[in-house]
């Protein structure tokens, strides 16, 4: 997946993970967004990439009414772009707690054969998938 | 016996009326038949179960019990469980068996706690009715033509319907409170980092917490006292201490001052729901509290805030799911691509699916800041709300829900109806607060919640209100007509 758009992504905060790669359409402008009409209807090609970057097949039987549902959720969620959140602090933790650290040491025992135990598929205390390099 | 509070038990079986082994038997017995009723447990632990029985009566014998020693506990099916399967309602862990417990049921084991079972639950803790579990739907207590609620509406069911004494549930959205209204039982949702979240299944890490289930507040208060606490294991549990949630249930609510917002009471309340929590306001001002009209402004944009962030903070916690080290795997994959696509789209179920997808999206580049970024500066503005609120009152009242239990099937084609169930909740979640429901009257025959919300660690002072509340009426004491065939 290439970069197509990509703004300054700086803050991820606590919880977030990095954020994806994807060759979406650019939103629109803060000013367009402030009257109200920020989402434009998400198209289906655009709900397959996420899919795929979500590693979750859809079936083609499927996509029509998953496009429909998430196209329902954003416009929903779009009320948030007519919020003046200028000069807020975002709050990725809702009691403003920082990440403690605690001290790098070993506390935890070795417990590979418990957890190998639970896997789908092992091999000499391995885990199985398919093969990756030719 | 199955009809006693856990207080009412903790005596009993003190007094020696009877043994933990008998307490276990008979909910065991309840569990499993009304089950085929209710379908509130995923999982019975029968053998285990009467083994945990064993070693309490021991412990009870010997003299050094804590107070939940012997007292039989359904726990909702997202607790890790040493050896027990943990399903979290979907075929993606449908085989798995935990190596390790979750901290909190680690807390209920040290106290010889037994563990009934684990409760049936939407998957993943995604839903508010409970029509998204793997396992099928869970039925009302009140009336099996209507849902319980969700995401803990099994736990809910099944104190509802005295298939358990107690449960615990998990509240990311309103998860505890909504079926604990729905259901007509108390529930707590407590600050943020009270309860550890090591070993429950994770769904939107910045807003999950766990919590008691119970006939009252009372109940609450003792299950909290063993849950609560910092747990180094969990980073971000709090060091606040923990007190004892029992010790102030009695204090008077004379001088209280109770806000009530004037959203929670608006444009989607149903009218008859609404007349019930001003009855319930009235009693709690016939107590000696001073009701005061506060604003939450910022209250509507809850709903559009919580599916920014939570679905952001799945799509990430869930990405763990991949066929490779636990869970459900497909069978033979071409590749490695074929492997986790396809795992994915046979474990989850559809509402897990939108909400890794929308979430996915809202992280992406280009979309970060105009979606999670941005509902991240809205979140400060719910939280800040409530920081005016509490300048001017001690705990703030409302509905729970916009109105009780809706038939099986009305909202589960339309997330959106289905999102609206969650507007007095969410804003809660998101400013870390504690929030109780507690049975407050009913409409038509269905259970009616009012919600208590409370400053960050004040837990005491609402379980102490809903104590009070529940000494002046009768509705937490009601009971569900006992399903056909379903008399013990």
């Amino acid at each position: 997946m290439r970069i197509n758009y990509s703004r300054n992504c700086t803050n991820h905060g606590d919880f977030g993970q990095g954020a994806n790669v994807l060759s979406l359409r650019p939103p629109p402008s803060p000013e367009r967004a402030i009257q109200g009409y920020y989402i434009m209807a998400i198209e289906q090609d655009e709900i397959e990439k996420i899919a795929e970057l979500a590693r979750i097949r859809i079936a083609d039987t499927q996509i029509g009414q998953v496009t429909q549902r998430i196209t329902e959720i954003l416009h929903m969620v779009d009320q948030l772009q007519a919020v003046d959140t200028s000069d807020i602090e975002p709050m990725a933790n809702p009691l403003d707690a920082t990440q403690l650290l605690r001290a790098d040491e070993v506390t935890e025992g070795n417990r590979r054969e418990a957890f190998q135990a639970i896997a789908p598929a092992v091999e000499n205390g391995l885990y199985l998938v398919p093969k990756v390099i030719d | 016996m199955h009809n006693e509070s856990v207080t009412g038990l903790i005596a009993g079986l003190r007094d020696k009326q009877f043994s933990s082994t008998e307490l276990t038997r008979h909910y065991l017995e309840r569990a499993q038949r009304l089950n085929a009723v209710y379908n509130s447990f995923i999982s019975v632990n029968e053998e285990a179960a009467l083994v945990a029985a064993e070693a309490a009566d021991q412990r009870l014998a010997q003299g050094n019990a804590a107070p939940l020693t012997g007292v039989p506990i359904a726990h909702k099916d997202i607790f890790c469980t040493d050896g027990l399967r943990t399903s979290c309602g979907s075929r993606m862990l449908d085989s798995f068996v935990p190596p390790y417990n979750a901290t909190m049921i680690q807390r209920f084991n040290s106290d010889s706690a037994v563990i009934l079972g684990k409760t049936n639950m939407d998957e993943f803790a995604m839903g508010s009715s409970n029509e998204n579990s793997y396992y099928g739907p869970v039925l009302n207590p009140w009336d099996t033509t209507l849902v319980p609620g969700g995401s803990s509406g099994g736990s809910a069911a099944a104190v509802a319907a005295r298939q358990a004494p107690a449960a615990t549930g998990t509240d990311t959205g309103g998860s505890i409170r909504q079926p604990a209204a729905f259901c007509g039982i108390t529930g707590l949702k407590p600050t943020y980092g009270r309860v550890s979240r090591l070993g429950m299944v994770a769904f939107a890490s910045s807003l999950d917490q766990a919590g008691p289930m119970a006939q009252s507040a009372q109940d609450c208060a003792i299950l909290m006292n063993t849950m609560a606490g910092h747990d180094p294991l969990d980073s971000t549990s709090s060091r606040n201490p923990t007190q004892d949630y029992t010790a102030s249930l009695e204090d008077s609510l004379e001088g209280l001052r109770v806000g009530v917002p004037r959203e929670y009471f608006g444009e989607g309340l149903d009218r008859a729901t609404g007349e019930r929590i001003e009855t319930a306001l009235q009693q709690l001002e016939a107590l000696g509290a001073r009701l005061v009209q506060v604003s939450l402004p910022h209250s509507q944009l809850s709903i559009p805030t919580y599916y920014v962030i939570a679905p952001a903070e799945a799509s990430t916690n869930l990405s763990r799911f991949d066929g490779v080290r636990y869970g459900h795997r497909c069978a033979e994959p071409v590749d490695l691509h074929d492997l986790y696509t396809r795992t994915r789209e046979e474990g989850f179920g559809d509402e897990v699916k939108r909400r890794i997808l929308v979430g996915t999206y809202s992280l992406s580049s280009g979309y970060y800041d105009a979606y999670y970024k941005k509902a991240q500066q809205v979140r400060r503005l719910i939280a800040q709300d409530f920081t005016a609120c509490f300048e001017q009152v001690d705990v703030i009242a409302g509905p729970a829900t916009p109105g009780p239990a809706f038939p099986l099937g009305a909202k589960s084609d339309d997330p959106i109806a289905m999102y609206l169930e969650d507007i007095y909740t969410l804003a809660v979640n998101l400013a870390g607060l504690p929030g109780m429901s507690v049975p407050a009257g009913f409409v038509d025959n269905r259970p009616v919640g009012m919600q208590l919300i409370g400053r960050h660690f004040e837990e005491a002072r609402l379980l102490n209100v809903a104590h009070r509340y529940q000494q002046a009426t009768d509705w937490h004491l009601q009971q569900p007509a006992p399903a056909e065939g379903g008399q013990a």
